[in-house]
């Protein structure tokens, strides 16, 4: 590769996403949590306490979004609770792409026995309900760090990725260019690395996306259950206290609690969704047609 | 294959328990000394009976017991009930079997016909409204809009109960009241569940359809002025449906993933909800009985779905 070629490619990369009209709307809003949880925190300071006298006022200027149960402000919640949110999700994401990529090329590249052992293994790991396993797992585990939370969660979220990673190494693994390196005699990592993985990394680029968006999903679920509490702050964990554990759900005047937490969950997954599909039809043209 | 699939999905469930960092029946007699006033040695020995297994005894040995114990047709044992698990599974599965059918008929029904429509109608602004509703939809997990049908039709418009399967008037059997008592109280859990599901396949039925419309044989057919319900029911329909059966199988085990934390928001007394309450008691006999449940139960629902395949499509009838 020339230099500068690996600039190129990242622009590659980048370009279809910057053309797609979902995906930039994923984006824009994407950006606006991402502000939230790096420049928010240093903004708003946050100030917890137990003031019984100030518990559920209602959205004012003081409290944008009113208080919650303890008095506390919800937004300042948020706001402290947003880095956690959007890491955990991402590291969840990391860790899951990333046995997906080996799974899915190993068994996409090699194929005989040894692949079909690995597909076997995807269709098992797709088929067993993967929210239930997770939670059996954190509530056995009991408190953990953050990442091996992320990393066990993701032992549960590879499978359909490596699929989509697999059907893609597969395109390209008997085109003509890769037969002529076999025939070449380039080496097993020149055709794996310079001939193969170009044509898949933007498959890896959607479904790391898709799985943030999964696991954004399952670790808000999964602390909203009360299965994991190991910081206050998640939204998952807010959520939990203001349904489960303050059912301020059905109290009138309080509704301001559950339903913008409930708003923000909801905004952060609808933009993340956006951008999945955008980035989804970015570098599959033939999904397009679609829109 | 079949059993092989269990089999092999099995295996997976009791390595996972077993090779889990440390001894979980430890943090389990932590939890049993504080709660029973037991001494340590005691309470290790209930843990450890709990959750089916002896740490003491080496993998492959307590591998075999439990392949040993599922051929008997034993689950665990639940700590909590004082019975075998099997017992309160056979009370709460029925609930969750009742909502995922009905949303999966809800859901598929709808869901389709609305996709095929929006098909035909793309570009209008029928098709635009369907398909930006679906993605908001599809974007929401079930927990979030059963929150938000909790709020909006259960506190707000009281139109829909807020926990529980049916009312406490009405005698449990084959009787015109009960039954309609336990429609209303499914709503809840069923529309949450039902929702995202039915954006996904009215995405895919447009999807399939507007490849499909675009073929020789449907332009012929509309050449030959042939009505739409007709060119959906002989020309679309046919085929289109066949790619979406696949999803049926992952549809019905993403909904009874979710079935936990849906039956909690709405208190219904499914096997969702008794997972949750396992956990929180830390009945792990039950749970892991809740789960391995699951596991079958999601295996069997694809190979049946399998089987139907040759029936709706002759072409894998000799395969």
């Amino acid at each position: 590769m020339r230099a500068g070629g690996a600039l190129r490619t990242v622009w590659e990369l980048i370009r279809p996403i910057l053309k797609n009209r979902k995906s930039v709307c994923g984006i824009l809003g994407l950006l606006f949590f991402v502000g939230m949880a790096t420049v928010g925190p240093l903004i708003v300071p946050l100030q917890i306490g137990m003031e019984f006298s100030r518990r559920y006022l209602p959205p004012s200027l003081e409290h944008p979004l009113g208080t919650d149960y303890f008095g506390n402000d919800i937004f300042q919640q948020l706001i402290h609770g947003a880095p956690l949110t959007l890491g955990l999700a991402a590291a969840i994401a990391l860790f899951a792409t990333l046995i997906a990529t080996v799974v899915g090329v190993a068994s996409g590249y090699v194929g005989g026995g040894a692949g079909r052992a690995l597909d076997f293994l995807t269709n098992i790991f797709l088929t067993i309900p993967s929210f239930p396993a997770m939670l059996i797992l954190f509530v056995a585990l009991g408190e953990t760090h953050w990442l091996v939370a992320a990393a066990v969660m993701a032992l549960w979220m590879w499978a359909g990725a490596a699929k989509s990673i697999k059907a893609a190494v597969y395109r390209v693994r008997f085109a003509p260019f890769v037969e002529a390196a076999e025939n070449l005699n380039l080496g097993t990592p020149h055709i794996l690395f310079k001939e193969i993985m170009p044509h898949v990394v933007p498959y890896i680029f959607i479904n790391f996306v898709s799985s943030f968006r999964a696991a954004l999903e399952a670790s808000v679920g999964l602390m909203f259950l009360g299965a994991l509490k190991y910081n206050p702050l998640h939204w998952g964990v807010i959520l939990n206290l203001a349904i489960f554990q303050t059912g301020s759900i059905y109290i009138a005047r309080a509704i301001h609690y559950p339903l913008s937490i409930i708003a923000f969950v909801a905004l952060l997954l609808f933009f993340t969704t956006l951008l999945s599909y955008g980035v989804e039809e970015a570098f599959r043209p033939e999904l397009r047609g679609y829109e | 294959m079949l059993i092989a699939y269990i089999f092999t999905a099995l295996t997976l469930v009791f390595f996972v328990i077993n090779l889990m960092p440390g001894d979980p029946a430890y943090s389990l007699a932590v939890y049993y000394m504080q709660t029973y006033n037991l001494k340590f040695e005691q309470a290790l020995e209930m843990a450890r009976a709990a959750l089916g297994y002896d740490v003491s005894k080496p993998v492959h040995v307590r591998y075999l017991e439990y392949l040993a114990r599922l051929t008997r047709g034993e689950l665990g044992y639940s700590l909590y009930y004082r019975k075998p698990a099997a017992e309160v599974i056979a009370l709460s599965l029925p609930w969750t079997l009742l909502v995922l059918m009905l949303a999966t008929i809800l859901s598929y029904t709808v869901g389709t016909r609305l996709g095929v429509f929006a098909a035909f109608k793309r570009g209008k602004a029928a098709d635009s409204v369907l398909y930006s509703a679906a993605i908001v939809m599809l974007s929401l997990p079930p927990f979030i809009i059963a929150v938000i049908v909790l709020y909006a039709l259960g506190v707000n418009l009281k139109l829909i109960p807020l926990g529980g399967a049916y009312a406490l008037g009405v005698k449990p059997g084959l009787n015109l009241p009960f039954l309609l008592s336990v429609l209303h109280y499914a709503t809840g859990p069923v529309l949450a569940q039902a929702l995202v599901q039915l954006s996904g396949w009215l995405l895919s039925a447009r999807n399939v359809s507007v490849t499909i419309l675009a073929e020789d044989f449907v332009k012929y057919g509309m050449a030959r002025g042939l009505k739409r319900g007709t060119l959906t029911k002989k020309y679309i329909w046919k085929p289109a449906r066949l790619p979406i059966l696949t999803s049926l199988a992952l549809s019905f085990g993403y909904m009874l993933g979710g079935s936990t934390l849906v039956e909690s928001v709405f208190r219904y007394p499914g096997i969702g909800q008794q997972l949750a309450q396992a956990l929180g008691s830390r009945d792990f006999g039950l749970a892991i009985s809740i789960f391995t449940i699951m596991v079958v139960a999601v295996i069997l629902a694809s190979f049946l779905i399998e089987l139907l395949y040759p029936l709706l499509d002759p072409r894998v009838k000799g395969a």
